[in-house]
This record gives structure tokens, C-alpha cells and sequence, in this order.
């Protein structure tokens, strides 16, 4: 059983809210930073702005908060070392640490991230504000900071999503999450996949590995509803990425089986269901190719489902990756998440899952600007939360062995994820499978997604936060 | 061949580290007087972290685990439960997916786990904990420390830190490597410009091996570039 009350919000169910706002923080003053967390759960709502936890009941606050807080930041709280040491390798040694893991290598190794990335030490806890409004971040900022003695206030970050779910790429996102035992959530449909036992995203229960507990630091109180996040900054290349979209189906179109890669007429359907205009091969191909690197259409159909038309009707439709399907292996969603596919791995089905809370940020890609496109692109990405009981046999197992190395299944091994993996042009691969059961391999794939920062976070419950606040 | 202006006492200096009397009296005397002056960390086992794909299928991992009871009565035991859990380790080894090989060697009073394996190395072991932990618990009882560790379902995160912490040093294939590494482990306090000739015995390297005592040197010679378990049983036609 649950306590709703006593897990962070945001975690079980999300808040979609359209605004988020970081607030990358350093004890100023432990004493204070102590007396700041009893009092952002004392319930007293003036002053310290209140965590919001996991039930807020009839009615959904107007802006919801909620922190992270790193090893580092547990030890500047001053946490006892018995109770630190109990915490996973992973967490302790931090994401920078953890960079060849994760593929933080070259343009999105550590040493490259701005500030307050570049100093990993000092970031001690990360607020999140979810509002609807600018000016409620802002007060709810002014709030957290009020008095100054308790954080220095490190750096931020924010985001806004865009309409429909759709996020950079143009891809429409959060369709999917796990659903958990004993958690309603209304937005949330049954999508064929098994319901994912609590340990998966919680402290103290049972994990998806059978009869594996991970370690709960103690006092049960710090640990137990507690669960760690990577919070990631990843920057997107629109521009780089839909050239490569340009690229792949300029070369599909010399290609002598590109009628099996799109029969002829066939690109009207296409073009008409995503709203491509004027209707062309090219533009049809170049759909495909996204399609097919994500393992969805554009607007969310899933090609284990409809692997020649999108179809928005299928959108939330159940599937899987049994028998022969036509999403390719090395395809992003299938890697992150294979489902009841074969896998190298068999004991990991369904044992790597995520929540996800992801946010774009920057300016949304409206096609190439006007002029001789010599400016500076704006930056633009997500501000990714990817939350789970066990960042080593989640998080960290999914990145490493499955978005970069591709060991989960031997067709795709030795190749990166074709949209967020550490690509190289030269080296890259990804394979375009046919009707027929062949493939048309591409290459040139670039790394559109580079890391901008981001920290391992635990995510305490209530009671950790009070248990903190009273040391 | 450059003429030699070497005189008498320089060639005895030169000479007198080779003889056999020398280097006992260097052990007992001059070796700890060294450790004093410069502690030494162990190295940690296990492959060393890459990005580049080829150094992360076919790795290595050399388990040396000291018995509890060292007499032939406690390395029969191992050999014992060994044998005893022969058919549950061949199921673990297929439904673990990533393992080329793995042996069981008795060496002096040491169990050894020797295997190759694909992938990370903590999601290799948390596989095979999931899959045959139960074997682990009859071995690694066996084993000094073990019973702090397990059942290793229970005890997941620390088992894993266990093994690394067993698993040997993996000298470089360049000697001079090792000093990265200890650099990496130390800081850049590790660097230093003395005693860093590796044409001669050197200094950094007798104390890192007097902190790990047993390493592997390299980190294992392919005759073929590396596949993983997967690419090579579905090449043969075996079935993944």
C-alpha cells in the first residue's frame, strides 16, 4: 500500500503543467538550509514555498514544487555518514563521474558543460516550480530565495511545452509511461505492457527483478518512498537533424529499392495524414526516415502497428515487439524500452523502465529562417527527468548497454541509438528494414542529442525531507 | 654502441639491483620503507571504462575470492558446491545472455571465477544475481566476507561492490598506462617526474603491485575482433 501523501508529486503521476523552471542551488547555511526544508513541509503555506506530494486531493494547486538533492547536497545537510555511505555507487560518484556510462563523451563530455554544470560539488539541490504562468515561477522563486541565507542560488533553467505534446524533432511525446500497482491516473491508458510493480520507481518495494530488493538507506525515513532522478540538460540539433531527414531521402530516392521503401502513390497517404504540403517522394521519405529512427511516426503512431501509413487513431493503441515486427531493433523507443521483444538480456524485460518528465526548452524550429542562414542557431533542447529506483539498473543500464552499445540484440550491436546515442558520422549506422525482411542501412548519422549538464538527484519523500530538516 | 664512460662504482650500482641478494634485502627493508613514505592506493579490477565499442563486448572479469577454511577440506567444499550447482549455472549462463565463458578455478586456498563477459559490468553480475543468485549464495559463503553480502538478492548493490572489489587489476597493455591510472585514482598528485623511467624497475610500479598483489597483465588477447555472445551464436546459426 501506498502513501500518496508522503511521496514527492510528480513521480507516480505527472504534473503537466505547461511550465517548469529549475533553480540549481548550494547550501549557503546549513543550519538554515535545515530549518528551510522542515519548513517547506510544514503545511503552514506562507513562507517557504510547500512540497507538493504524489496527492494533493480535489483540488490541483496552481503551481507545484518540488527538490532533488545530490550527495553532495546530503552531505552539506550534514546527513550521518552511515547513512550516506548506505546510498549506490552511482549516486555517490555523481553523473559527471559516471560520463562514459552514458556516453558523455566529446561535445557532451562533462568538461564542456556551462555553468553550474561545470562545478558539480556545489550543486546541492534542485527545485523544480511547475506553473502555467511566468509570473508564477517567478513568485514562487522569489519565495524559495526569500531571505538569502539559506541557498546561493547556483544558475536556472527552464522550459515550456509545446501544443499536443510535441517536443524538438517535431516528435509527439509522453505517450507512454509506466503504470503502477495501486495508482490511478486517469491520463494513463493500458498500453499492453505489464503494470510495473512500485520498486520500480520507489525505495522499499518490490522490484521488477524477482526477489531483488535495492538497498533502502537508513533511517527508514530518509530512504524508504524515496527514489533517485537524472536530471539531464540535452540539446537538440533541429537543424542538424532535419537535414539529415534531407540527406537520408535524397539518397532513398537514388536508391534501386526505394519503391519498396515507399511504393509509388503511396507518399499522397502519407503527406495527407501529417499535413505535408505540397504531397512529394521526398517529403513522404523523409517521414519514413523519422518514423523509423523512433520507432513512431511523427505524430505518434507506432510503427510496430502501422509500419506504412501513420494513423492517429493507433496513437495509444496496445502493442509489442513479438513475432515479426516492423519496427526496426535499433529503432529509439524500442532500444530504450523493448518491451516482451527478444532480448539479448532475457532477464531485463521490462526491468530498465523509466518514468519520464521531459520539458522542451529554447525556441520551437519553424523550418530555416530567412537570409543566408549564417546566424547562430538558438539553442534549443530538453530539460529530461528520468526517474527510477535504481539509476545503476535502470538509467544507467539502459544508456550503456542498450542505447550505445545495442548488446541487447545482435542485429543492431556495435551501432548508437540513430537519434540520441553519441554518433559519428563516419562510423554510424542504422538499419531500414522492408517488407521483405531486408534492410536498407543508412549512415551518416550525427549526434543530434549532446549533453548540456545535468545531476543524479534523490528524490526524498516527505518524511526524508522532515527527517532532514530536523537534524 | 656508444662507448661507455662508465667507472667501477657505476657499474656496481648498476649491477648490484639484479643480484638475487639484493633484491630479498630491497623486499624486507627497502619496499615497506617505500610504502611508508608513499601509500598506495589499490587499483580497482575490472576492465578499464571505455566509449569505443570493441573494448566493452568480450571483457574480462578474474574473481579471486580467499576460502574461509583453508585445508583441503575447505577446497573441496568449493569443489563440492561447484559440481552440486553445475546444471543451474549452464541455465543461468544461457538466460544471462552475455557470457562467452566463465570457469571455476581452486588456486592455492582461492576460489577463482574466471568469465568473459559482454556489456557493463555491473548489469553483467545483476543479471546473473537475478538469474542464479542462489548460486552465489552457496560459493560466496564459502568465501572470507561473503556472509556480508549475502543473500546477494537482498544485498544487490553491495554484492556487486564486492566482486569489484575482487576482481584484478587489469595492468594496461602500455606500461605506462598504469601511471594514468593511478593519476586517475589519486589525482594529479600521482604525477610526478621521478622514478617514472619504466625501462628500469620502477618504483611506482613495484608499490602498485605491492598494493595489488594479484593483477592480470592486459586485459586479456583476442585472435579476432570482438563479438558479443549474441553476434556469435546467431552467425553459427545457434539461436540468441
Amino acid at each position: 500500500m501506498i502513501d500518496f501523501a508522503d511521496v514527492q508529486g510528480n513521480i507516480l503521476r505527472g504534473y503537466r503543467m505547461p511550465r517548469v523552471r529549475y533553480l540549481v542551488l548550494e547550501v549557503a547555511d546549513r543550519l538554515a538550509a535545515r530549518r528551510w526544508l522542515a519548513a517547506s513541509t510544514s503545511g503552514d503555506g506562507g513562507g517557504t514555498p510547500q512540497i507538493t506530494p504524489g496527492h494533493w486531493g480535489a483540488n490541483k494547486p496552481d503551481t507545484c514544487f518540488n527538490i532533488g538533492l545530490t550527495y553532495e547536497g546530503l552531505r552539506a545537510l550534514g546527513t550521518p555518514s552511515s547513512s550516506l555511505a548506505m546510498f549506490p555507487n552511482e549516486f555517490i560518484e555523481g553523473m559527471n563521474a559516471r560520463a562514459l556510462k552514458l556516453g558523455d563523451v566529446g561535445q557532451s563530455a562533462p568538461q564542456t558543460w556551462p555553468a553550474p554544470f561545470n562545478e558539480p560539488a556545489r550543486i546541492h539541490l534542485i527545485a523544480t516550480i511547475y506553473a502555467t504562468e511566468v509570473a508564477q515561477l517567478n513568485y514562487v522563486q522569489q519565495r524559495a530565495l526569500a531571505g538569502g541565507r539559506a541557498w546561493r542560488l547556483l544558475g536556472t533553467r527552464e522550459g515550456c511545452n509545446f501544443p499536443k505534446n510535441r517536443v524538438h524533432f517535431g516528435y509527439r511525446d509522453n505517450i507512454m509511461q509506466p503504470r503502477f500497482e495501486g495508482v490511478h491516473d486517469p491520463q494513463r491508458h493500458a498500453d499492453g505492457q505489464p503494470i510495473a510493480p512500485l520498486g520500480t520507481v520507489l525505495l522499499g518495494h518490490p522490484t521488477n527483478l524477482e526477489g531483488l530488493l535495492w538497498r533502502v538507506p537508513q533511517p527508514e525515513a530518509l530512504g524508504r518512498n524515496g527514489t533517485f532522478n537524472a536530471f539531464r540538460v540535452l540539446k537538440q540539433d533541429v537543424v542538424g537533424f532535419e537535414k539529415y531527414l534531407d540527406q537520408a531521402a535524397s539518397d532513398l530516392l537514388k536508391h534501386p529499392q526505394v519503391d519498396a521503401v515507399l511504393p509509388p502513390g503511396a507518399e499522397l497517404n502519407i503527406c495527407q495524414v501529417l499535413s505535408i504540403a505540397p504531397p512529394s517522394r521526398h517529403g513522404a521519405l523523409r517521414e519514413i526516415v523519422a518514423a523509423n529512427l523512433c520507432g513512431r511516426w511523427r505524430d505518434g503512431t507506432p510503427l510496430a502497428l502501422s509500419a506504412d501509413v501513420p494513423d492517429p487513431k493507433l496513437v495509444e493503441a496496445k502493442f509489442d515487439y513479438v513475432g515479426e515486427s516492423r519496427c526496426p531493433y535499433g529503432a529509439h523507443i524500442r532500444r530504450c524500452n523493448p518491451r516482451n521483444g527478444q532480448i539479448v538480456q532475457r532477464v531485463a524485460n521490462n526491468s530498465r523502465r523509466l518514468v519520464r518528465r521531459g520539458v522542451p526548452y529554447g525556441p520551437r524550429y519553424n523550418g530555416p529562417e530567412p537570409g543566408d542562414g549564417s546566424g547562430p542557431e538558438p539553442e534549443r533542447g530538453l530539460l529530461g527527468n528520468f526517474i527510477g529506483a535504481s539509476l545503476g539498473a535502470q538509467f544507467e543500464a539502459m544508456s550503456c548497454d542498450w542505447l550505445n552499445l545495442g548488446l541487447q540484440d545482435p542485429r543492431i550491436t556495435g551501432s548508437n541509438d540513430p537519434i540520441t546515442g553519441t554518433n559519428d558520422p563516419d562510423t554510424s549506422w542504422f538499419d531500414l528494414p522492408l517488407k521483405s525482411g531486408s534492410t536498407i542501412r543508412l549512415r551518416g548519422l550525427r549526434e543530434f542529442v549532446s549533453t548540456r549538464g545535468g545531476a543524479y538527484t534523490f528524490l526524498p519523500s516527505l518524511s526524508a525531507i522532515r527527517y532532514l530538516g530536523s537534524l | 654502441m656508444m662507448p661507455s664512460n662508465e667507472g667501477l662504482l657505476d657499474r656496481i650500482v648498476d649491477w648490484l639491483p639484479t643480484t638475487l641478494g639484493f633484491k630479498r634485502v630491497a623486499s624486507w627493508t627497502l619496499v615497506p620503507y617505500w610504502a611508508r613514505r608513499t601509500p598506495v592506493k589499490p587499483l580497482p579490477g575490472g576492465p578499464h571504462p571505455s566509449f569505443q565499442r570493441g573494448d566493452n563486448v568480450q571483457c574480462m572479469m578474474n574473481l579471486i575470492m580467499p576460502l574461509k577454511i583453508k585445508s583441503p577440506i575447505g577446497r573441496a567444499e568449493a569443489a563440492l558446491a561447484i559440481a552440486q550447482n553445475k546444471d543451474t549455472i549452464y541455465a543461468g549462463l544461457n538466460n544471462v545472455g552475455t557470457v562467452h565463458f566463465a570457469r571455476f578455478v581452486i588456486v592455492g586456498d582461492n576460489i577463482c571465477m574466471f568469465s568473459v563477459y559482454d556489456g557493463d559490468f555491473t548489469n553483467y553480475i545483476r543479471d546473473f544475481i537475478a538469474t542464479i543468485g542462489e548460486v552465489f549464495n552457496e560459493v560466496v559463503k564459502l568465501v572470507e566476507g561473503g556472509e556480508k553480502v549475502t543473500p546477494c538478492e537482498k544485498n544487490v548493490e553491495a554484492f556487486i561492490q564486492w566482486v569489484h572489489e575482487r576482481d584484478l587489476y587489469q595492468v594496461p597493455d602500455t606500461a605506462t598506462d598504469f601511471l594514468r591510472d593511478q593519476e586517475a585514482l589519486n589525482g594529479d598528485r600521482a604525477v610526478s617526474p621521478v622514478n617514472d623511467d619504466l625501462t628500469l624497475l620502477p618504483r611506482k610500479l613495484v608499490l602498485q603491485l605491492r598494493a595489488n598483489a594479484n593483477v592480470s597483465l592486459g586485459n586479456g588477447y583476442r585472435a579476432y575482433p570482438g563479438f558479443s555472445v549474441a553476434q556469435v551464436r546467431k552467425q553459427l546459426g545457434l539461436g540468441w
